[in-house]
């Protein structure tokens, strides 16, 4: 599994300047001059595509993204009783879950870290039984999993899957449903309504250097494209922009271990910006570098929102403390399928966009090791929390960061450092996603208030609807919808069993109920294919 | 676990008439009870017990969905479903006194407390291990909704058949064994 890690390590790479909005447009029309043409249009015809001199593929559905999102999706249609030759993955990458190892990576995980995630929201498994701490227990040889599970999180943290853990379900069950039948390694350039209903998908194939742009033809299309790249706060890219070339600053999300070895091989400060759960394994990586490696790294914490402690009424009050807002999960676990669940869905617009933003927002667990370690770093004076925000960042002649910070009293002081790590998240504008940017310009798609592409709970995406055909999105790009936590093992799952709901309506696929659940659970016990 | 409240009252039944029912019938005669007690007067205890702890049980999920309030995550521990059990019981054994379904005194010295105990105990127990596991293999959806159980009719099939053919079954049983 080791060099499985590198799979997708590719895919975030350094940011320089803002993603070309319209990259699928001029990629597609200068490699082919009619589909120039084709591309003025909102609505393919068939002959359209013919006149055009494009292959076309036949599917009754297409998964766009071929990550976790697909793979959610693809697992619950197969289950459902699809056959492989109906269901068309487009994606360029080679597992699906490879952009997932890429940003586990990137955040310090390994395979042997835990995730933030709980035991029965498997990705590889639709009915969460047997959780992860059951696999993980069998999988080791010991009880410990089962009792943390057990007992949580009243007498111990909460369980959370290792990496290990969850690529394992996936790489197992990816082959259990035939994933590599149903993959097309492609990037998808546009998605376009069909006149006789349905959609098309332009693709450009990546395995055969000669080939040209097909199309693949389809009733429903599914979306799930993930983040469209690490947020890139504008000192950072100023930075970058008057100092090209320069590795001093750089986002949590991009490689950066040569930070991490210049400050083992010698004294230094870092500046880190950001209170998420990335923020936290990053300061465990930086102490463990400290205790283990002999780093003398200096820390220097900033928070742009310093959370003194729980906020919020008694009957709605979360943890925090030491500048961090604390939940175990991104989104209360009620968020997911509980009481929470049913007010989002209940609520519709900025309502429900409030309360979205009130139950997630920039929070990490509260672990006893983390607790520790910061303590520590306190008590020693190599930890530093500050409320503040970075107003001017450039180099000094000797190579070095200097930052002016604006404090949350409005005092102003300069900083030296040798290193800022932006730990502030992802970028969530749709419109650095070429695809989506274009769906909304041309494919009758609209933004929800958090400003994710507007869904039905059916995840059907509003205003896309093309004859008996319908187009659904999960991840990210459904923010805002009526469920919270969509950005998670959890989410994609719970959007691959309304989509599923809504596709058997169609006609599609049977709905799983009680005896072929039970019937599809013991396959998936013993391994065979749905 | 997340539970609504309808989700909480929808599971206990499903899980009370099913299980729990299921598990009493089977297991009754295993129980000990005091010597000269009949298997009769062992079934119409055992089966009183289960209905009174389903229907108390639908107060108990008010209390627990209040104090699920004061909860960020708006969730009910596992273990808290488990540490339940004792405190659920107290209610019920005074109950079954009180109705007559457990003759004599309801004191710790009655010869009826040790089988009141073994099946309580253990029907909490099956209930729980249910709701753990096997029952997201049977309604998948039921982890996703809070708890309730899918409005969609091919989900809505079993539960429902489970929940009043099950229940019918045990008022049949305890009818028969009253006669």
């Amino acid at each position: 599994m080791t060099d499985k890690l590198g799979a997708g390590t590719a895919q975030f790479r350094r940011i320089t300047a803002p993603a070309a909005i319209s990259v699928a447009r001029a990629e597609a029309a200068s490699a082919r001059p009619e589909l120039s043409r084709l591309l003025r249009c909102g609505v393919w015809d068939d002959e359209f595509l013919t006149a055009a001199g494009l292959p076309v593929y036949d599917s009754q559905i297409v998964s766009v993204g071929g990550g976790l999102g697909s793979f959610a999706l693809v697992d619950f249609l197969r289950i459902a009783g699809l056959t492989t030759s109906a269901i068309t993955v487009l994606s360029d990458l080679s597992a699906p879950y490879a952009s997932f190892v890429s940003l586990a990576r990137a955040s310090q995980l390994g395979l042997e870290d835990r995730l933030r995630s709980d035991s029965s929201s498997r990705i590889d498994n639709i009915w969460g039984c047997p959780g992860y701490a059951v696999s993980e227990a069998l999988a080791e040889r010991t009880p410990a999993p089962l009792w943390r599970v057990l007992t949580e999180p009243l007498l111990s943290e909460y369980f959370t899957p290792r990496v290990r853990t969850v690529l394992t379900g996936i790489e197992r069950e990816a082959a259990r449903i035939g994933w590599g039948e149903m993959l097309v390694r492609s990037r998808a350039l546009v998605v376009r309504r069909r006149s006789r209903g349905g959609y098309f998908v332009l693709t450009q194939p990546l395995d055969d250097a000669c080939a040209g742009p097909s199309v693949y033809r389809c009733r429903h299309v599914h979306l799930a494209l993930g983040h469209p790249r690490p947020r890139l706060a504008p000192d950072l890219l100023a930075f970058r922009n008057l100092h090209p070339g320069a590795s001093q600053a750089v986002q949590a999300y991009e490689p950066h271990e040569d930070v991490y070895r210049q400050l083992v091989s010698s004294p230094g400060t870092i500046v880190l910006r950001g209170s998420g759960i990335t923020a936290s394994r990053v300061l465990e990586r930086l102490i463990h570098d400290r205790d283990a490696l002999g780093a003398r790294t200096e820390i220097l914490h900033l928070f742009r929102h310093y959370v003194r402690g729980a906020t919020g009424p008694p009957w709605f009050r979360r943890p925090g403390g030491n500048g961090f807002a604390y939940q175990p999960f991104s989104f209360p676990k009620a968020a997911a399928g509980g009481q929470l669940r049913q007010r989002t869905l209940a609520l519709s617009g900025d309502e429900r966009a409030d309360l979205i933003a009130r139950m997630g927002g920039t929070t990490t667990a509260r672990r006893a090791g983390w607790q520790r370690q910061l303590r520590r770093g306190r008590h020693e004076g190599w930890y530093l929390a500050e409320s503040a925000v970075v107003r001017d960042l450039r180099l000094t002649p000797s190579g070095r960061l200097r930052m002016t910070l604006a404090r949350g009293d409005g005092s102003e002081c300069q900083v030296d450092a040798d290193f800022l790590l932006d730990a502030t998240g992802f970028e969530d504008d749709l419109r650095h996603h070429a695809l989506l940017s274009d769906l909304l310009d041309c494919g009758g798609a609209s933004t929800s208030v958090l400003g994710g592409l507007d869904v039905e709970p059916s995840f059907e995406v509003r205003g896309t609807r093309s004859g008996a055909g319908r187009m659904y999105a999960s991840g990210i790009a459904s923010l805002g919808g009526a469920l919270a936590p969509v950005d998670s093992f959890w989410g994609l799952t719970h959007a691959a069993l309304e989509i599923c709901d809504d596709l058997s309506d169609q006609g599609m696929c049977a709905v799983p109920g009680a005896f072929r659940s039970m019937g599809q659970w013991w396959r998936w016990v013993r391994n065979r294919q749905p | 676990m997340t539970l609504t409240l309808g989700g909480r009252i929808q599971t206990r039944l499903v899980l009370m008439s099913s299980v729990g029912l299921l598990w009493t019938l089977a297991m009754a005669r295993f129980f000990p009870r005091p010597a000269g007690v009949s298997l009769r007067l062992a079934y119409q205890i055992t089966l009183g017990t289960a209905i009174t702890m389903t229907v108390f049980g639908i107060a108990w999920e008010v209390v627990y969905h209040g104090l699920q309030q004061l909860r960020w995550d708006k969730d009910w521990p596992s273990v808290l479903g488990l540490l339940a059990g004792p405190v659920e019981a107290v209610p019920v054994w005074l109950a079954l006194h009180a109705l007559g379904i457990v003759p004599g005194d309801w004191g710790l010295s009655t010869p009826f407390l040790m089988l009141f105990a073994m099946h309580f105990s253990s029907t909490s127990m099956v209930v729980w291990l249910a709701g753990q596991g096997p029952l997201r293999v049977i309604q998948p959806r039921w982890r996703f909704e809070g708890g309730t159980f899918s409005r969609r009719p091919p989900s809505l099939t079993v539960p429902f058949l489970v929940t009043y053919i099950g229940m019918l079954f045990v008022l049949g049983a305890l009818w028969l064994a009253g006669r």
